[in-house]
C-alpha cells in the first residue's frame, strides 16, 4: 500500500500569528515553526497502516526550504520518504493553487491512501483534503475518528451533528484524520538520528508540469489588527457579587 | 441585477438563524435563490420569501444524503452551471467548507472562508471582511476568478419585509462517479441539548481547568448556563478531563463564538483560547489566579474561586425571576 501524508509548517499555536504588512501574505518569520498540531494524527495514522499492510510512508510538504525541518521530523516518526515541493513561485498561494500543486504530485505517485491533519493551526480554512480529493477525482472521507482498510473499502466514523455516521469508499481516497483518531508515538532516539541524515527529494514547479505563474483565485486587499481588549475592573471576592449583579444589570442581561 | 445562491439546510422545525442571516445577507446584495436539499414545509418556504428569496431550487435526488458532502456540492455545480450566479453563500461549518472547496474547484472559483460581511464596492466588485487567526487580524479579501465562493459567519438582522414571488424549481443532479463511491450510513442520533447553539448563543459560559471537576461543572457552569438562558463552551483541559463533549471547545482548533457576554469560569486565558472568543462583545471572568490573563481581557474580572461564588450568583439570579 503507497501512503502519502501532507504536512503543513506552521507557526506555532502558542504564538500570535499576522501577515506580512508588505505583501499580505502569512509572515512566516514572525513565530515558531513547527508541524501542524492535527498532522502528527495523520503520519502517526499513516504509519500504522504502513505496519498493518506492509506498506510504505510517504510524507510531503509544500513550503519554504526551511520546512525540511518538519519533514524531517516525520521521518523520526517513522515515514519512509520525504518530499519538499518549493519553489519561488509558491509564495502566496492560496488554497486553490496549493490544491493544485498537491495533487499535481500526488497524481505523478499512484497513492493508495492520502491523509491529512484536521485544519491547520495557521490559515485553518479547512479546505484542501475536500479540494485535492476533487482533483483527484477520488472520495474525500474528512475529520475520521477512526480509520479502518479492509479488502480495498476504507472505512471512516465521523461526528455529524448530534450522532455518529460511518463513511466508506473503495481505495484510493483521501481521508483526513482528527486527534481522536490515534495517539502518536514519540519518536526513538535512533530514529531521530536517521532522520537527520536522510535524503529529502527537493520538487519544483517545472517537475510537476506547472507553470512558475501560479494563479491565485482569491486576493486580500488589507488588513486590521484586532486592537487587544483593555483591561477592566479588576474585583476581588469580597465584593464579588454585587460587581457582578450590577455588572449584568448595567449590560441589560439580567 | 445580481444572483445570489444560498445553501440552506432543510429543517422539520424551524431555519436555523444562520439560515435566515444568509438569506437576509443575499437579499441585500441581489436575486436570492436558494438551494435546498429536501422538501421542507410551505410555511418554511414562506419564511425565506419574506426574507426576499425568490426561487428555490429543490434537490429531487433523494440519494444526496447517502453521498456525503460531495453529493451537495455536485447539486450546487449543477445549479451554477445552469444559472451562473455571482455569488454563492454557505453557512460557516466543517461540512460546509468541505463543499466550498469541491465548488471551487469544480467551477473554477475562487473561495473565501469564515466570512464576517459581504457587500459590493463602488467598482461592482464583492468584497468580503474576513476575520483570520481566531479573529486577532479582520483582513479585507475578494475572489479574483470565477464566482464568489463564501462561508459566512452571519448575524441574523430580523425580518425586514421584502416579500418576493417565490418559484420552486425541482432539479434532479447525476452525481460524480467519486461522489457515488462515497457512502454514508448514518448513525443513531443522540438527544440535542435543550441550550442554545454555541455559535449562535447571546450569551456563552466559558469553562476552564479552575472548574476543577464534575461537581463544579455541574453546580457552577451549567448552573449558571441555566439561570442566564446559556450556552456552554470550554476550554480544551475541560475536555480532557471529560467534564463535558469534545464539540464544546472554544478556541482555535474548536469554535469561535462572538457572543454578547462571554463567562469566564476558571479559564487562565492561553493564547489559543482567546483566538475563538475575543470578538465578544463583553467579557467577564472569574479566576483564582489574579495573574490569569483572562482577566486582564475581561471588561469585569473576578479574583476568586469559582466554586464559591457561582453557586451564591446563580441564587441571586434566581431570586430575581
Amino acid at each position: 500500500m503507497k501512503i502519502c501524508v501532507c504536512i503543513k509548517q506552521v507557526p506555532d499555536s502558542w504564538s500570535q500569528k499576522q501577515l506580512d504588512p508588505e505583501s499580505l501574505n502569512l509572515d512566516r518569520n514572525a513565530a515558531d515553526r513547527v508541524i501542524s498540531d492535527g498532522d502528527v494524527f495523520a503520519i502517526e495514522e499513516a504509519v500504522r497502516k504502513a505496519e498493518q499492510f506492509d506498506g510504505e510512508v510517504t510524507v510531503v510538504s509544500m513550503g519554504p526550504s526551511r520546512a525540511v525541518d518538519s519533514l524531517r521530523k516525520a521521518l523520526a516518526l517513522g515515514a519512509n520518504h520525504a518530499a519538499l515541493i518549493t519553489d519561488e513561485g509558491l509564495a502566496g498561494a492560496d488554497a486553490l493553487a496549493t490544491s493544485l500543486v498537491l495533487a499535481s504530485y500526488l497524481k505523478s505517485r499512484d497513492f493508495d491512501l492520502v491523509l491529512f491533519g484536521s485544519a491547520s493551526t495557521d490559515a485553518g480554512m479547512g479546505v484542501i483534503p475536500s479540494m485535492v480529493g476533487t482533483r483527484l477525482k477520488v472520495p474525500t472521507l474528512t475529520m475520521a475518528l477512526s480509520l479502518e482498510i479492509e479488502a480495498g473499502i476504507a472505512r471512516v466514523q465521523r461526528i455529524s451533528g448530534s450522532g455518529t455516521d460511518e463513511l466508506s469508499a473503495p481505495l484510493p481516497v483521501v481521508v483526513s484524520v482528527t486527534d481522536k483518531t490515534n495517539t502518536p508515538r514519540l519518536p526513538n532516539f535512533k530514529a531521530i538520528m536517521a532522520s537527520k541524515k536522510a535524503e529529502i527529494e527537493e520538487i519544483s514547479l517545472a517537475d510537476l508540469g506547472l507553470t512558475p505563474n501560479l494563479e491565485s483565485f482569491t486576493k486580500v486587499h488589507s488588513q486590521t489588527l484586532r486592537p487587544p481588549r483593555s483591561a477592566g475592573r479588576i474585583v476581588d471576592e469580597a465584593g464579588a457579587l454585587s460587581a457582578l449583579e450590577d455588572f449584568l444589570i448595567a449590560e441589560k442581561f439580567i | 441585477m445580481r444572483n445570489i445562491l444560498v445553501l440552506a439546510e432543510p429543517t422539520e422545525l424551524a431555519w436555523s438563524k444562520a439560515t435566515l442571516g444568509l438569506v437576509s445577507l443575499a437579499s441585500g446584495l441581489g436575486d436570492v435563490s436558494v438551494a435546498l436539499c429536501s422538501v421542507v414545509s410551505d410555511e418554511l418556504l414562506e419564511e425565506l420569501a419574506q426574507r426576499g428569496a425568490s426561487a428555490i431550487y429543490l434537490n429531487t435526488n433523494e440519494k444526496i444524503y447517502n453521498h456525503g458532502n460531495s453529493a451537495k456540492a455536485d447539486f450546487l455545480i449543477e445549479l451554477i452551471t445552469s444559472h451562473e450566479p455571482d455569488a454563492v453563500l454557505l453557512e460557516t461549518s466543517v461540512d460546509n467548507k468541505e463543499i466550498a472547496g469541491r465548488v471551487a474547484v469544480l467551477s473554477n472559483s475562487g473561495v473565501l472562508t469564515d466570512i464576517s460581511a459581504l457587500e459590493f464596492d463602488q467598482s461592482e466588485k464583492l468584497i468580503a471582511r474576513q476575520e483570520i487567526f481566531g479573529g486577532f487580524s479582520t483582513v479585507i479579501s475578494s475572489v479574483s476568478t470565477g464566482v464568489t465562493i463564501v462561508t459566512v459567519h452571519p448575524s441574523d438582522p430580523g425580518v425586514e419585509s421584502k416579500q418576493k414571488d417565490l418559484k420552486v424549481v425541482e432539479v434532479f443532479t447525476n452525481f460524480a462517479d467519486s461522489t457515488k463511491a462515497l457512502t454514508v450510513k448514518m448513525g443513531p442520533r443522540t438527544e440535542t441539548s435543550s441550550r442554545p447553539k454555541l455559535t449562535e448563543a447571546k450569551i456563552v459560559i466559558g469553562a476552564g481547568r479552575g472548574v476543577g471537576n464534575q461537581e463544579n461543572f455541574k453546580n457552577s457552569v451549567e448552573g449558571l448556563a441555566d439561570a442566564l438562558g446559556a450556552a456552554i463552551g470550554a476550554t480544551q483541559a475541560v475536555i480532557d478531563l471529560q467534564l463535558c463533549p469534545s464539540d464544546l471547545l472554544v478556541g482555535q482548533s474548536g469554535a469561535t463564538v462572538s457572543p454578547d457576554l462571554y463567562f469566564a469560569l476558571g479559564i487562565s486565558g492561553a493564547i489559543h483560547h482567546l483566538a475563538g472568543m475575543q470578538s465578544a462583545r463583553c467579557v467577564v471572568a472569574i479566576d483564582i489566579d489574579e495573574n490569569a490573563p483572562m482577566l486582564h481581557n475581561a471588561d469585569l474580572g473576578i479574583v476568586g474561586d469559582v466554586g464559591e461564588i457561582v453557586p451564591k450568583l446563580i441564587e441571586v439570579l434566581n431570586n430575581r425571576k
